[in-house]
Formats: C-alpha cells, structure tokens, sequence
C-alpha cells in the first residue's frame, strides 16, 4: 500500500529523518536520478494527465494533478517501487491529489450550496456524458459507490486489470481487489438491467440517485 | 482456478462495456506537450526535499495559506465586537465562553441537540442585518486554505464567494435563458440570501420552508441512498450554519429539526478542521460520513468535516467557520 503524499503531512520526526536520508543520497545520485525521473515522466505523465481527466473532466484540474503527482513522485523518488508497480504507485498518488481537487470543487459548491438547486430539472445525466458514454452508462456509473466506480475505471480506462496492481493503486490486498471487482461489475450489470427494464417511476430516482451521489 | 476464471471474466465483461465510452483523449496536442516539458524541467530544477509542500510559479497554481494560527486565536475569542462600523461575531459570539477541552457528554444526539435548543432560545437577539447589508464569512479548511464570502442579505443584490461572484436570481435566470431543452429553474431571492427573516421555528414548518428554498431537497429519496433523510438534512442545516447569519431562536430551530430527524449519531470528542474541540453530530452517507461539529460550551456552529469511504478518518476534509460578520458592501473586510 502506497501511503505517500496523503493531505496530512508526514509526522515532523519522520520528515527530518528522511530529509536527512535524502540529502545524503542526492548528493551521490543527483544525475541519475533525474535522467531515471524524466524517463518515467515521460513516460507516464500522459496516462496520468488522462487519469486526472476522466476524473474531474477538466484540463486544467489535470493538468494540476500531474504537477501534483510528479513533484510527490521526485521528493519520494528514493521509496519509488520497483518499476513493473511505478504506474500503480504513480496512480495511487494521483488519487490523492484528485481527492484534493473534488475537496475544493466541493467546498467551492457548498459555499452557494443552494445554487446548485437552480439548474434545470429532470435530465437524469449529463448531457455531455451521454454523447460520449451513452446515457445509461452515464448512469450506472453515477449511482455505483464512488468504490466500484473508480475500480471500473481503473480496468476499462487505465488498463489496470491485474489484480495485484489495482490492489497497490487502491491500498487493498490483492484478494479484496479481486472481489472489488465482481461486486463493481454485479452492480454495473444490475443498474443496467434494470434501465433496459424500467420499473414506474424510476426516472425520478435515478435523477435524485444522481444528484445525491455526486453532492453528498 | 475459477475464481481467477470469474475475475478474468468480469475484467473482460467491464472493458468491454466501457471501453468505447473513455471520456478522455488519446492524443496530445502541441500545446499539451510543451507543457509536459516545462513541468518536467520545472520539477526537477527543485531540491528533492520529502514531507514539505513547496509551490513555485507555472507548476503548483494553488498557493497554500499560512494564516492558520493567528486565526485560531481569533476564533476561539467569544466576543462580539464593534469594528468600524460593522458587526463582528466569531461564531460562538455573545455567548458563553468555548470551551477549552473535550466535555464528558452522554446524551444522544437528539438530546444534545434538543439542549443546545433550549440554551439558544434563552439568549437575547442581537440585531439582524438589513436588508441592503450583507453577510460576511470566512473559513478555513483543514489543509489550510482561507475562503471568505458576501451573501447579500436579502438575496437581492449579487455576492462573493472566493473571489468569485454569487450572481442573484434574475442574473441566472437571464443566463438560463435559452435553449428551450434547459428549462430556467425555480429561483427565489431567499436561495442566495445571507439572512432569512422568514425561517420558521417548528420543525415540520420549518422543513417545508427549506424545501421551498430548495435547501433541502423535493425528493423524492433514492432507493439506492441508504441514510437519505440524514443526509439531505444535515448538509442543509450545514449549508445555512455555515453561510447564513443566523439568530440565536433560527439555530435552535435547526437543532430542533435535526434531533427530529433520524439517522444522526453524537461524537463528544472530536476536532474542527483547525484543531478547535468540539462535539459532532455524525451521519453515514453512501459516499462516506459527514459530522456538524459545534462548541460543547456554546453549541456555536464550529465547523463540518466529511470522512469518504475508503479514507482513513485521519485524512477528512474539513471546513471551520472563523468570522461572522455583516458589512455595508460586497468585499468590504469587517
């Protein structure tokens, strides 16, 4: 489990301690460790980049979650895994920093919570997702726990589909990756079955579904 | 083995119901990669120094706050006081002293709650902003960043919040305008109003008040939303603590509303956003928990903090209220 970079800062003891380790080390390997870094930042900051997009859907909240990640990824670069897990360790990361940017955009919304009220009723997805996804994608993944949502995302957009791998980007172990995944994939399936058989009334919960979900 | 088997399966079965629905694209444009570049070289110009959040020009765009301290001090004052003209409350103001430490609560939530009620509705009013003033508040969230917002008072005139403007009604309406296939929402000037005169003091009235205003929402509740009246409520009750002046009599009906509403837990030891201690009143919601925490000496409105599923309650996101005030203008300072 990756527990690096977390919004709460590091105990001050232990930052110390690995500064002191740290410079010690960066004197030695000052050059090697940058031309190691910008190979892997080249390397990853695209998928990256993309990671944060689907997340937050804008280029500029991306653009600061690869800033974010990569500046982590240098100051920690000693505690880098090895490398078949750099990309899991990489993502694990970025979840941190886009946790943060849903913080402020919440924080940002709750402040003119009521506002939020003002926009037009009834769509039950967003429009523009529905171009892309198809709106009945859109929903199941806008009614799925924020958990199940982001280990499909991980699989079908990231292409992390081992389960020792998804389990180092969501801090689980490798058998409750595993069953992450079933139970994501059970639920996806069953909000899709029941948008191709609609039970009365259902538009409105869905909608409502929606709103809740992504308020809270 | 057939789990591995099952596992191969679904993986299979997610990717393909997914994976022509990516909303990102593949491709970099120029300006994109230039970008990339400059980040690179602008990462690795720095000193690799672990535990400590630096932020330079063109990479990190948020620079942090470190006010923090100073603000604590002036949060924790339980005074109101006269500034140029202004009123200045922190949020335990005119009331008895915060109280310093963790008080030994075991009461439920519904009785802490229908205590801080009945304390509340003891106090004398202090005056309310008019109509043509506005409301001032400033948080502080707990990695540290300062937010200061203008809620016209009656809702009529535009706002501020963050730097950005609160627009009132009949500006969003006229930016809702059309197409047709958006219909323009319900609005009232009560929806962006830093005061509410008319806020009812009986709980049921008082709900079908904050629906109206859409505070809370017409429902109706989602099935797959376990928890959902708590939820709707304690964020509206939030929302109104946290951006609305209100009296003492308009929070203790808040209270009231919330002790009648099921689905609310006490914490009698917890800490604010900015390390204040404080009494919280928890609820689960599908995505994580949510806590209200007030002054256990006071019960004055301190903060929220939410806890997503997943996360460990040490990395919460958390807001606390450090100034009330009301001000003559929008961005005037108290």
């Amino acid at each position: 489990m990756f527990e690096i970079c977390s919004p709460k800062p590091a105990t001050p003891g232990l930052v110390v301690a690995l500064s002191a380790v740290t410079l010690i080390r960066s004197s030695v390997d000052a050059r090697d460790c940058e031309s190691g870094f910008a190979e892997v930042f080249d390397r990853y900051a695209p998928a990256i980049l993309r990671y944060a997009q689907r997340r937050l859907g804008s280029r500029d909240a991306a653009q600061d979650v690869v800033s974010d990640t990569f500046t982590c990824a240098w100051r920690h670069w000693d505690r880098r895994p090895d490398p078949a897990a750099l990309l899991p360790w990489l993502y694990a990361i970025a979840g941190n920093s886009v946790r943060d940017q849903r913080r402020s955009a919440e924080r940002r919304r709750r402040l003119t919570g009521r506002l939020s009220a003002l926009r037009p009723a009834g769509g039950a997805a967003d429009p523009a997702e529905c171009v892309v996804l198809g709106c009945s994608i859109s929903d199941a993944l806008a009614r799925l726990p924020e958990a199940d949502r982001e280990v499909l995302r991980l699989i079908a957009w990231e292409g992390q589909t081992d389960a020792r791998m998804l389990g180092l980007v969501l801090g689980l172990r490798p058998a409750s990756a595993r069953s992450r995944v079933l139970r994501a994939r059970r639920r996806l399936r069953a909000l899709l079955d029941e948008a191709d058989n609609p039970a009365p009334g259902a538009a409105g919960q869905v909608s409502a579904g929606r709103r809740h979900a992504t308020e809270a | 083995m057939f789990s591995r088997a099952r596992f191969s399966s679904a993986v299979t079965d997610i990717q393909s119901l997914l994976a022509a629905a990516d909303p990102a694209t593949a491709d970099l444009d120029d300006a994109t990669r230039a970008w990339l570049r400059h980040t690179r070289q602008a990462i690795t110009a720095q000193q690799r120094t672990p535990g400590r959040d630096r932020t330079w020009d063109g990479v990190h765009r948020r620079a942090r706050r470190s006010r923090r301290r100073v603000l604590v001090a002036a949060g924790a004052l339980v005074v109101a006081v006269t500034v140029a003209g202004a009123l200045v409350a922190t949020p335990s103001a005119g009331r008895a002293p915060a109280s310093s430490g963790h008080a030994k609560i075991e009461l439920t939530a519904a009785q802490f709650l229908d205590r801080a009620a009945a304390v509340l509705l003891r106090q004398r009013p202090p005056a309310p902003p008019g109509p043509d003033q506005f409301v001032y508040t400033e948080t502080e969230t707990s990695d540290g960043q300062l937010s200061q917002t203008w809620l016209s008072a009656d809702g009529k005139q535009a706002g501020l919040s963050g730097g950005s403007p609160v627009p009132t009604c009949a500006q969003l309406q006229k930016q809702q305008a059309p197409p047709p296939a958006t219909p323009v929402g319900y609005c009232t000037a009560a929806m962006t109003a830093g005061y509410l005169p008319d806020l009812p003091a009986r709980p049921g009235a008082l709900r079908r008040y904050l629906t109206s205003i859409r505070v809370i929402s017409p429902g109706p509740p989602p099935a797959s939303s376990p928890n959902w009246a708590a939820n709707d409520t304690g964020k509206a009750v939030d929302y109104l603590m946290a951006t609305t002046y209100l009296l003492p009599a308009q929070q203790a009906a808040l209270f009231q509303l919330l002790a009648r509403t099921p689905g609310f837990t006490i914490v009698p030891a917890v800490h604010d956003a900015i390390g204040r201690p404080g009494v919280a009143i928890r609820w689960t919601y599908e995505n994580g928990t949510a806590e209200i925490i007030l002054d256990p000496g006071t019960y004055a409105y301190l903060g929220d903090r939410t806890t997503y599923q997943g996360e460990s309650p040490a990395q919460y996101n958390g807001d606390a209220l450090i100034k009330i005030a009301i001000v003559d203008h929008a961005g005037q300072q108290p």
